[in-house]
């Protein structure tokens, strides 16, 4: 059987590229320094993901005290507890949470 | 009255946003392949190119040795977000890093409107099916052309390692291409 060689292929790729995406790409990276807001998020999402983890583990701590003593919480469930406190978060701060999920993972 | 004067960062004497600009003007389309080839798909290359740049800006300060060395860190950079990317995608399902190819291969068919059976299609599948670092060292220096040096920065990796695994990825993907 005829040995494959490398030249029948070259560099040749099957993938799709969406027309004008690399336009489109480079404007979004070089917005990166002109957007000081966009680069201090990942510090604001830090912050704002410490203060809703401490809620969580607080809040947590609560409803095993409260099972423990065989008393059950107000809420249904400690998630309406969770969210009852992110209630009072700015707009900035959830869009901000919401917008960077993904940095945040890739964070770790 | 004495007023103070602010030093604006530089690197290399160009100030940090037009030193960016350039980078991204000169790398934006090799960085999005390279990420791609890792990937596979259109959306996740995208994603974690802009998360790259995003990382570049953040640690500018931390590229020693200005110009000569952006390429490998900028490189670098993308090639951890790659790896950590596939590790946490496929973590729940068991699949370890070096497997993680033969999943992508699942997706490549959905990224392309070449025929499966096309040259260039059962080229990628077999590059798929090498191990995740293997076909990595593949990559940069089948498609980028990069030294070995380069790559070893890189990965981190010697690069007796990385002859040894560009030998053994070229073996491999023969014998795949001749089935």
């Amino acid at each position: 059987m005829k040995k494959f060689d490398f030249d029948n292929v070259g560099k040749r790729m099957p993938y799709n590229v969406p027309d004008g995406f690399f336009d489109e790409a480079r404007k979004r990276a070089c917005a990166i320094t002109g957007d000081g807001r966009q680069a201090r998020k990942p510090q604001v999402l830090r912050r704002a993901a410490a203060i809703a983890a401490a809620a969580a583990v607080i809040i947590g701590a609560a409803v095993i005290g409260l099972h423990l003593r065989g008393e059950r919480p107000a809420a249904a469930d400690p998630q309406q507890l969770y969210l009852s406190l992110l209630a009072d978060a700015s707009d900035d701060t959830l869009e901000e949470m919401g917008a960077n999920y993904m940095e945040e993972i890739s964070n770790d | 009255m004495e007023t103070r004067k602010t030093t604006e960062p530089t690197i290399d004497g160009t100030p940090r946003e037009e030193w960016f600009a350039a980078a991204v003007e000169t790398y934006a389309e090799p960085l999005y392949w390279h990420i791609r080839r890792m990937v596979v798909r259109h959306d996740e290359a995208q994603d974690l190119l802009q998360e790259m740049w995003l990382r570049a800006w953040r640690s500018i300060g931390s590229l020693r040795g200005g110009n000569g060395e952006l390429r490998p860190w900028l490189y670098a950079i993308a090639t951890n977000l790659c790896l950590s990317r596939l590790k946490r995608k496929y973590m729940w399902q068991l699949v370890p890093l070096e497997d993680v190819g033969r999943k992508l291969s699942e997706s490549l068919e959905a990224s392309t409107d070449l025929d499966p059976d096309s040259i260039e299609v059962r080229f990628q599948k077999a590059l798929l099916a090498l191990p995740t670092k293997q076909r990595l060292v593949f990559n940069l220096r089948y498609y980028d052309e990069l030294p070995y040096a380069e790559i070893s920065r890189i990965t981190g990796m010697s690069e007796n390692t990385l002859k040894t695994d560009y030998h053994y990825a070229q073996k491999r993907i023969r014998e795949l291409m001749t089935l």
